[in-house]
């Protein structure tokens, strides 16, 4: 190295400097604590005096019926989220792309967007006015139709199904419109090649504009797979009001580690479960990492 | 030659059949609907009078309008108004600083003149690949860094939101190279040379991450709810407004020993609606009046990433 590029090379680093100490102290630093999860972990003691017990807490967890339940309910919550979340964000992009009037795209666009802005505590009180048991419209409704009124608040069986809706009905609207925004670009000669062969609007779609989303699609599906176990505890909590009824189908690893701190206490059981989930996650994303070097012959990292 | 010159009317390409016409006009209508209701319900509920919302439960429209439910709001605002200062000087110090900081790791990791690319991008990108989880954050946090109940662990704590770097990556790798060679030659430093030359020319992606910063920020009530007591921001206010709200209608059901709320008469739905409309407008506001600059940088975004 001459001695410009070395100076050159000094600033760059320190450009770096102030991110890299504050995810070194405030990332980095707590994989230590990831130890707890061999312990019997006494915050008196701190975690160089508590008991080192191996993997006992683990052995409890997948014992217990703990980690079964928290792991099924991640895996089937992402799951239902991501093929709700790609089938509906791509039908209404395709469809959005297909809409002649402008101004009908934009109105469209601003209002379906307009639920990604709000907090997860305001989509709670929505569902709220939905569901609650005495004032909630759909109770209503569905009690003027069949006579029963029905408490979602105390019956899990239905929690899985509202948390996607709800998750679809936040994030769908801007996933749609990314798609729009990327079909916009493709080559209009396509289009016109079509117009030319007859084609109808659905085989345009079909032929034309889906394959150009395809890899698009595919990487937003695997990626979001990496993430299998974990979930936006701000959904899950506000959404349900973290009701105890409704644990069965709605806890997941972050409402557990959650209440470990606030009432129940075991930090390293929790912990332990914290470590399952990122190790699942690590393995998951060089998997997914190497895949996608496959399909598109680029590293998402 | 015929066919192609009738193409080049575009009403031609991009015409619906009727039929098309009704199923995507409908559809999208359909949904718009879907998204609306639960606002309107909101809205209308909040104004209406709350025996009424009590016997007949919420609906989209208003029913008999009654401003109660504001009042209440409004007589004692001073909890409501502090949860709003801690949001905007959350939100405000949070965002700046990890704009900041994410524009500077995003301009030199951007820079393959930089020795240090790789293992950088490497050290942040391994954060999202793995993390402690926040139980060993928390102890962390609270027993050796003494960050609980201050303003600066809901500032610093999301801070450096690593996407946020990918993104801005993306935008810097995009100056073209000829302008870096003259700022070499003119001798600037590469402090200069991100912040003078670079950044001004990455203005939408800077504006695409500022409102991806704010709405992080904003509608945080988790960093709150785990690390602090007295700083509520409003995300966390309405939830703490709701808890209690429910606990009301508990008690008021069920008759509480001690607590002489039964047959009161609480507005207890109509208020809680009053809030949420209270604690969240303003900001709704101002994220649809820029939301056109937001999705513009993130399409192109997304392309670029």
């Amino acid at each position: 190295m001459t001695k410009g590029q070395r100076k050159e090379n000094i600033e760059h680093w320190l450009l770096c400097l102030p991110a890299l100490l504050k995810v070194l102290i405030f990332s980095y630093l707590p994989l230590i604590g990831l130890l707890m999860a061999f312990q019997f972990y006494i915050p008196r003691r701190g975690l160089f005096g508590s008991e080192w017990v191996g993997f006992q807490n683990f052995a409890y967890l997948f014992k217990s019926t703990i980690a079964s339940r928290l792991i099924i309910n991640a895996v089937v919550l992402n799951a239902l989220g991501i093929v709700a979340g790609t089938v509906v964000s791509l039908i209404v992009g395709l469809v959005m792309f297909e809409v002649v009037n402008k101004v009908f795209v934009r109105a469209s666009q601003t209002i379906l967007i307009f639920p990604y802005f709000v907090s997860w505590p305001l989509v709670g009180v929505l569902v709220g006015s939905f569901l609650s048991e005495r004032t909630g419209m759909l109770t209503n409704i569905l009690y003027s139709i069949g006579g029963t009124r029905i408490d979602f608040y105390s019956e899990p069986g239905y929690w899985r199904a509202i948390l996607t809706v709800t998750l679809v009905w936040k994030n769908s609207g801007l996933s749609a419109v990314m798609y729009y925004a990327f079909l916009i670009g493709v080559d209009k000669q396509l289009y016109e090649a079509a117009a030319i062969d007859g084609a109808s609007k659905f085989r345009r779609m079909l032929h034309v504009s889906m394959p150009a989303l395809n890899l698009m699609v595919v990487l937003g599906i695997i990626v979001s797979s990496a993430n299998i176990l974990r979930i936006d505890f701000n959904q899950v909590y506000f959404v349900t009001n973290n009701d105890p009824s409704l644990y069965k189908t709605t806890d997941v690893i972050e409402t557990y580690m959650f209440r470990a701190l606030r009432t129940e206490g075991d930090y390293s059981i929790s912990t332990a479960v914290g470590l399952v989930q990122a190790a699942v996650g690590f393995v998951l994303t060089i998997v997914i990492n190497y895949v996608s070097k496959k399909l598109s012959a680029q590293s998402l990292f | 030659m015929s066919a192609r010159t009738k193409i080049k009317d575009k009403s031609l390409i991009n015409k619906l059949s009727p039929a098309e016409g009704i199923l995507f006009y409908g559809l999208l209508c359909v949904l718009m609907i879907a998204v609306a209701v639960p606002f309107l319900t909101l809205v209308a509920s909040s104004f209406s009078s709350s025996s009424l919302i009590r016997a007949n439960g919420a609906r989209p429209w208003i029913q008999a309008f009654s401003l109660d439910a504001y009042k209440i709001v409004f007589m004692y605002p001073g909890d409501m108004l502090y949860s709003y200062l801690v949001s905007v000087v959350v939100t405000a110090a949070g965002s700046a600083l990890n704009i900041l900081l994410c524009a500077m790791v995003g301009y030199s990791t951007s820079r393959s003149t930089f020795r240090g690319r790789n293992i950088v991008t490497f050290f942040f990108a391994f954060t999202i690949m793995f993390q402690a989880g926040f139980v060993p954050q928390y102890i962390l946090y609270r027993n050796y860094l003494n960050l609980y109940n201050t303003w600066a662990v809901l500032i610093l704590g999301p801070v450096v939101i690593v996407p946020h770097i990918i993104i801005l990556r993306a935008f810097y790798a995009g100056v073209p190279g000829e302008l870096y060679d003259a700022a070499k030659v003119d001798g600037a430093s590469q402090y200069r040379t991100c912040f003078q030359i670079a950044t001004p020319l990455i203005a939408p992606g800077i504006a695409t991450v500022v409102f991806y910063s704010v709405l992080t920020y904003w509608n945080d009530p988790f960093t709150a709810m785990l690390y602090t007591d007295d700083l509520v921001p409003v995300a966390l206010y309405l939830s703490r407004i709701t808890q209690y709200i429910e606990f009301l209608k508990y008690a008021q059901q069920n008759g509480f020993a001690g607590l002489d709320v039964a047959g009161s008469e609480i507005p207890e739905d109509t208020l809680l609606y009053a809030i949420a409309i209270a604690t969240t407008a303003p900001m709704l506001f101002i994220f649809t009046l820029f939301q056109r600059f937001f999705v513009r940088g993130l399409a192109s975004g997304a392309v670029k990433g």
